[in-house]
């Protein structure tokens, strides 16, 4: 017998506490096939979607966001206020991601709405998800950037901004001209080559020298 | 329900008395296979559905054609169905379902057949992700009779999948599957492929920054359709290429209408952007430095508010996606951006995997195009075709060449090895006693083009016999690739002349001397030239059989100095229903001009396993 939804939105549950969404996509999916399609209202699809939503959210995948946003009915974004604001805030990050916008809308957003409990580990994760990757972005495509560009980036004050990025990061401040110079991310080392993969690299190439030969 | 089936009930209990594999095979498949269709669809006794009666874990063989029957029945979306059937993918056993492959493949393309409804009703629920590694598998083989897939399905399919892969941003791919679908061969244009082609238009734009050109096996109907009622997307699409933001604009603006009654709007408004970002691209050729006002001013969005901050952001998420390579230094006023070469050096480890990726679908795409490429020239109506084809001096030796240089080199070693080396020493032994007298030197010829002419000779054999005599087999139907000796006898001792015929070894020897022979004319020299030309295969290499075989049998071979090559006698080819006998038809070698080695290494190794043990 395949699963039954009940004890897949128990599995959900936990890991959403211990906050690895990445386990959570899979489950939730499964779960919204399930419920809509075999076992219908099995559990109310409110708690699938909020949850699933804010797990694409984090993961960045946001063209499975739009999906799933346009595939909720009518009526549950109605009712349920949070649902509404992670749509709004998946608004806000296409335009973020479209036309390099105001990060500070989707924090404010993300703050002073109110999230239950189950919702609030995720949401948390996703704010950090967002300020992480907008920093490391900066950092590959800046040599210096102005102190108001960065902070317009993080949730943080300008003034402890600077301090804020200098301590985490490592980021160079300099005060009088308010330019902060970026740290560049580190480059994962390669991972060792194999005699084997060696052998296959040397094959190919003595193969083609001969097909250059031979025509 | 046919009054000679049993009734369901016994059918049931009959499939929960088969429990075990090997029974299941042998008494259950068959029973099932011959049970009508209606049987499936008919209700048990009780009035419940036959298909609870069954476990899909259990049962795994009936409860596959119980569920195939009801895949087709159905027109639409059953939760009820859906459940059986997920559960049934779920727990079924593999060992049962394997020996009704081809049932679980019509089960397969029952589901394929509402996955062009699903595909549908995956762009309706937008849930892409999952439609995405069906698409990744790119369709090769379309068999529209065992898979009940029609045209309409595989435009549709294309549509969709690259209505999808737009979606996804996945531009490339788009433009491929639309691309498909629009040269999809046809005699009437379909609506599907203008609609396809409107938005292969656009995602070209986007992808590539013009329209890619259709391939040339665009049905011509087709190509006069679309000229007449995709007007201003061609329009839109000349001016895009002409890279002035204002006109473009207006463009865009003057269609918008047309574009917006398509749905495509929302692609032309991508295409903008993405203009932006080719002409930065652009800029990346010509200039090492560059303020962000100039960049600005040069791409033409200097006359818009906030154009630096735009163009900023568009840079910075061209950095992010890897379409240019560049830093932005804010310690000039406005902000400095300078390019920077591609950092990647391909030497990790990453590059080496993609290599190793490459190569196996590589690898892939070659094996199935070796496999329709044989498949294609043993089919009749390429035969028929082929043989058209005009005889020219030389012929039989390019299809030889152009065989080893299609690349089939490892193909053809690993079949000759294989079938032949073996066998074709052991017949040293038994060729000595024919003595084919050959004027011609056969090692001066390399052993695949010898393999040609042997399979050619053989398959002439056959075909002569089988004309001569009416349909019988060869008696003896030999030729030796080493020294080039062949032997070719009919039933009732009937040895055709084969000076007469073309595609014989005699003939063979002759037209390469004949090449030989100009070969070695100095350049130009005409009177050379037609010196070897003169010499008429055929006539002037009298193979004589060792007359001790041909006289010890009833029939004499006729004399063969006096006919001039003719060419074919009538009853094999002039007649085109000979040619379709079989696949043996030795108008396979004959006809094809450029698949030769192909289709004679096919053929010959089924004469080297009829003739050869």
């Amino acid at each position: 017998m395949t699963v039954p939804a009940q004890q897949i939105v128990e599995q959900a549950d936990a890991s959403l506490k211990a906050g690895r969404f990445q386990e959570l996509i899979p489950l939730y999916e499964q779960l919204e096939f399930q419920i809509s399609a075999i076992e219908i209202d099995a559990v109310p699809l409110n708690t699938i979607y909020e949850p699933l939503l804010a797990s694409y959210l984090i993961a960045h995948d946001l063209y499975s966001a739009r999906s799933l946003v346009h595939r909720i009915p009518e009526e549950y974004r109605a009712q349920a206020p949070q649902l509404a604001t992670l749509i709004r805030v998946l608004e806000l990050m296409r335009q973020w991601e479209r036309q390099n916008g105001n990060l500070k809308d989707i924090y404010t957003l993300l703050h002073q709405s109110r999230w239950n409990s189950s919702l609030a580990p995720l949401i948390a994760l996703l704010q950090d998800s967002i300020q992480d990757r907008e920093l490391d972005l900066l950092a590959k495509a800046y040599t210096s950037l102005p102190v108001q560009l960065a902070a317009s980036r993080i949730w943080l004050a300008e003034d402890t901004a600077a301090e804020q990025l200098v301590a985490s990061r490592g980021w160079r401040y300099d005060a009088t001209a308010g330019l902060l110079y970026p740290r560049a991310p580190e480059v994962t080392p390669n991972r060792a080559i194999g005699l084997q993969e060696f052998g296959q690299l040397a094959d190919i190439v003595a193969h083609l020298e001969v097909k250059q030969d031979a025509s | 329900m046919a009054p000679t089936d049993p009734s369901i009930d016994e059918i049931i209990s009959k499939i929960q008395a088969c429990a075990d594999a090997t029974s299941v095979a042998k008494t259950l498949t068959p029973f099932l296979n011959n049970l009508s269709d209606q049987v499936f669809a008919a209700r048990s006794h009780g009035q419940t559905d036959p298909i609870d009666a069954l476990s899909p874990q259990l049962h795994s063989l009936a409860y596959l054609y119980f569920l195939v029957h009801r895949c087709k029945a159905s027109h639409g979306f059953h939760p009820a169905l859906m459940e059986k059937i997920w559960e049934f993918v779920n727990t079924c056993d593999g060992e049962q379902i394997r020996p009704a492959s081809n049932k679980a493949f019509v089960f397969a393309e029952a589901l394929v057949k509402m996955a062009t409804e699903s595909q549908q009703t995956c762009l309706l629920a937008q849930s892409f992700k999952d439609a995405i590694p069906i698409l990744n598998n790119d369709i090769s083989d379309v068999n529209p009779t065992h898979t009940h897939i029609n045209y309409k399905d595989f435009l549709l399919y294309h549509y969709y999948g690259g209505m999808i892969y737009a979606y996804l941003k996945n531009f490339e791919r788009a433009v491929e599957f639309f691309k498909l679908a629009v040269s999809a061969p046809a005699e009437v244009a379909s609506a599907i492929q203008i609609e396809a082609y409107k938005k292969y238009v656009l995602t070209g734009l986007l992808q590539y920054g013009k329209v890619p050109i259709l391939p040339k096996y665009t049905a011509t109907v087709v190509q006069r359709c679309l000229k007449l009622q995709c007007g201003p997307y061609t329009d839109f699409a000349t001016a895009y290429e002409k890279k002035s933001n204002n006109v473009i604009k207006a463009e865009l603006e003057k269609i918008k209408p047309v574009l917006v009654r398509d749905k495509n709007y929302g692609l032309a408004k991508q295409c903008m952007e993405a203009l932006h970002r080719r002409n930065i691209q652009d800029l990346t050729r010509t200039y090492l430095t560059l303020s962000i006002k100039d960049i600005t001013s040069l791409i033409g969005l200097s006359s818009e508010a906030d154009g630096e901050s735009r163009v900023e952001g568009i840079i910075v998420r061209m950095i992010e996606s890897g379409a240019i390579f560049a830093r932005i230094s804010h310690e000039h006023a406005g902000g400095m951006v300078s390019f920077l070469d591609d950092p990647n050096q391909h030497n990790s480890m990453s590059t080496m995997d993609i290599i190793s990726t490459q190569i196996q679908r590589a690898t892939a795409i070659t094996a199935s195009l070796v496999a329709m490429d044989q498949s294609i020239s043993s089919m009749p109506a390429y035969l028929n075709k082929g043989l058209h084809m005009p005889d020219r001096a030389g012929f039989p030796m390019d299809e030889a060449d152009y065989g080893m240089n299609m690349g089939y080199d490892a193909y053809a070693d690993e079949v000759m090895i294989a079938s032949f080396s073996s066998r074709v020493l052991g017949m040293l032994a038994v060729f000595a006693t024919i003595a084919c007298v050959s004027a011609f030197n056969p090692m001066s010829v390399d052993n695949s083009t010898k393999l040609t002419w042997c399979e050619n000779q053989i398959g002439f054999c056959t075909n002569v016999c089988q004309e001569l005599t009416k349909g019988a087999q060869c008696l003896d139907n030999r030729c030796d690739i080493m020294n080039l000796q062949y032997s070719c006898q009919c039933q009732g001792g009937i040895i055709p002349n084969t000076t007469e015929y073309t595609y014989t070894i005699p003939y063979f020897m002759c037209v390469a001397d004949v090449q030989q022979c100009i070969h070695e004319c100095p350049l130009s020299d005409n009177g050379c030239y037609s010196n070897c030309n003169m010499r008429n295969c055929a006539a002037e290499f009298p193979k004589k059989y060792n007359q001790t075989i041909a006289t010890s049998l009833a029939a004499t071979p006729t004399a063969t100095n006096g006919p001039q090559f003719t060419g074919l006698p009538p009853g094999i080819f002039g007649n085109a229903a000979n040619i379709n006998r079989g696949p043996q038809s030795w108008a396979a070698f004959g006809g094809s001009s450029v698949l030769g080695l192909v289709v004679f290494l096919t053929v010959g190794v089924m004469f080297g396993n009829h003739h050869m043990d």
